[in-house]
């Protein structure tokens, strides 16, 4: 007997529903775009430097945030460099932008402090130095740029 | 001859199947179209959403400045402003991070009528939003020469204190009273307040000029709140309640106290109920009662600011002492050995 054509209503439901739910799975992949790691990274630093600000201003007392570029990871460290506690895992501030054993998706390509690699708020929580920080993610590149008066990042345009 | 039923029924089907097709592709159609329109919002949603968010704070700064300065306005019209001077042009703007420009616009409609406008331009065309606020008085000219005005002196530059000022060198009280002005506490003063709605701003010379030293110990000027409390930043100082590094701010636990503006101390102890609108800064140590709501406190802790720029109309800046972590600290911080 032959086959007849076409196709049933359910058949086509099931289909549109299945793309559906490929799509739900699809959109947030497009969220590791290299802009987006870079902002999630903006957003962690900036949380150590409000971090650091907050126990310089309720504590009178220096603190500050490091980044280092060679192994790229940031920390929030006290007057004598000593990584203070992060109020929520209660260990150590420090931020590794790479995983154990895998290259890091954001690097720290330079910082710059008025020649120091540390962020220094005093005791009244005021920044010492304002200051750079580049990142590179993939092939692109962001420079952020941070005031005294502001004590938050600010994105310039790449030159060069 | 007599056919099988059988044979019926599927030849009904085979003329059923043409019309179910054309409901097929109706129901096909709508539901790619439905699933389209919700993908598509669902992505302009999370693209624009973020930018709205800007775009809405810096409408909400400039909208604040422009009320602040709003009260600034009607103080010089009371005082005799002229139309056309300080009272006109674009003094409060800002661009928000997006790079939205917001503007606050103030115009002269008449001599005894100003009109001030908000206006928050976006950078795309569908985000344009605009507020307007209007403020009108009677204009009463002033009568009191500049040069009768207390003016204290500062290495960078005299500050001439507008309005009402009321020096307090000693023990002062007030119960039961509306004040307003500038109340500037001398070493050793002691001023009570009970059941008081201030209006203007507690000072101290080391707030007012850091040239003038702070002072120390049992000579910290103290101020002391007993029942009520309303402390609203004034028109001379917009939006600093209180100025004064080298004060004591102490309010007891029965009291209620209500605070609109900035406020700086060396010391701030507040236990009892009320509400705190402002940034605090303290040199020591702060305290606050359980039953004290901080509205907007939640937005983190602000640095101390070398310098307030207040915009009013004689009191041009104030000034706070700066320090500096030496370079050996940074150093130090910067070379000690982190486990990563």
């Amino acid at each position: 007997m032959r086959r007849t054509h076409g196709h049933t209503l359910l058949e086509l439901l099931v289909v549109v529903a299945i793309l559906m739910v490929l799509a739900a799975i699809a959109m947030p992949s497009s969220s590791d775009t290299p802009d987006r790691k870079l902002d999630t990274t903006q957003l962690a630093m900036q949380d150590a430097l409000d971090r650091a600000q907050s126990l310089a201003t309720t504590t009178a007392a220096v603190f500050g945030v490091r980044f280092d570029i060679d192994d790229d990871w940031f920390c929030v460290i006290d007057e004598n460099g000593v990584p203070v506690d992060d109020p929520l895992s209660h260990k150590p501030y420090l931020v590794k932008l790479a995983l154990p054993g895998e290259p890091p998706n954001v690097y720290i390509d330079s910082v710059d402090f008025n020649g120091h690699v540390v962020a220094v708020f005093n005791e009244k929580g005021v920044m010492q130095y304002g200051g750079q920080v580049h990142l590179r993610c993939s092939t692109t590149l962001r420079w952020l740029s941070i005031d005294t008066a502001s004590g938050a990042f600010t994105e310039i345009p790449v030159s060069g | 001859m007599t056919s099988h039923p059988e044979t019926h029924r599927r030849a009904a089907t085979r003329a059923a199947r043409p019309a179910e097709a054309g409901w097929v592709l109706a129901a096909a159609l709508i539901l790619a179209t439905m699933a389209t329109a919700v993908t598509v919002t669902y992505a302009r949603h999370a693209l624009l959403a973020k930018h709205s968010l800007q775009f809405g704070k810096g409408a909400s700064e400039v909208d604040e400045a422009s009320r602040s300065e709003l009260e600034r306005v009607r103080e010089l019209m009371r005082i005799g402003d002229k139309p056309g001077t300080l009272a006109t042009g674009t003094h409060d703007s800002a661009v928000t991070a997006t790079g939205e420009a917001v503007v606050g616009e103030r115009e002269v409609v008449s001599h005894g009528k100003r009109e001030l406008r908000v206006q928050a331009q976006g950078n795309s065309t569908n985000s344009t939003e605009e507020a307007r606020l209007k403020a009108s008085s009677t204009v009463v000219p002033g009568n009191k020469s500049v040069g009768e005005r207390t003016t204290l002196p500062c290495s960078t530059g005299d500050i001439m204190l507008a309005g009402h000022v009321t020096i307090i060198s000693g023990p002062a009280s007030y119960v039961g009273v509306e004040m307003a002005g500038l109340y500037l506490l001398e070493a050793d003063a002691e001023l009570t307040l009970q059941d008081v709605i201030l209006k203007g701003t507690i000072l101290t010379r080391n707030g007012i000029c850091p040239d003038n030293l702070p002072q120390a110990g049992s000579h910290r000027p103290v101020v002391r709140a007993y029942g009520g409390l309303k402390l609203i930043s004034g028109t001379e100082l917009p939006d600093v309640a209180v100025c004064g590094p080298d004060m004591v701010f102490e309010a007891e636990a029965n009291s209620r106290v209500d605070v609109q503006g900035f406020v700086s101390a060396d010391e701030v102890h507040v236990n009892g109920r009320g509400s705190v609108h402002g940034m605090v800064v303290h040199n020591e140590s702060e305290e606050f009662g359980s039953k004290v709501r901080r509205p907007g406190h939640g937005r983190g802790p602000q640095s101390w600011p070398d310098v307030i720029s207040a915009g009013a109309e004689e009191v041009s800046s104030l000034s706070f002492p700066a320090t500096t972590v030496p370079d050996s600290t940074i150093s130090a911080m910067e070379s000690a050995v982190i486990d990563a």
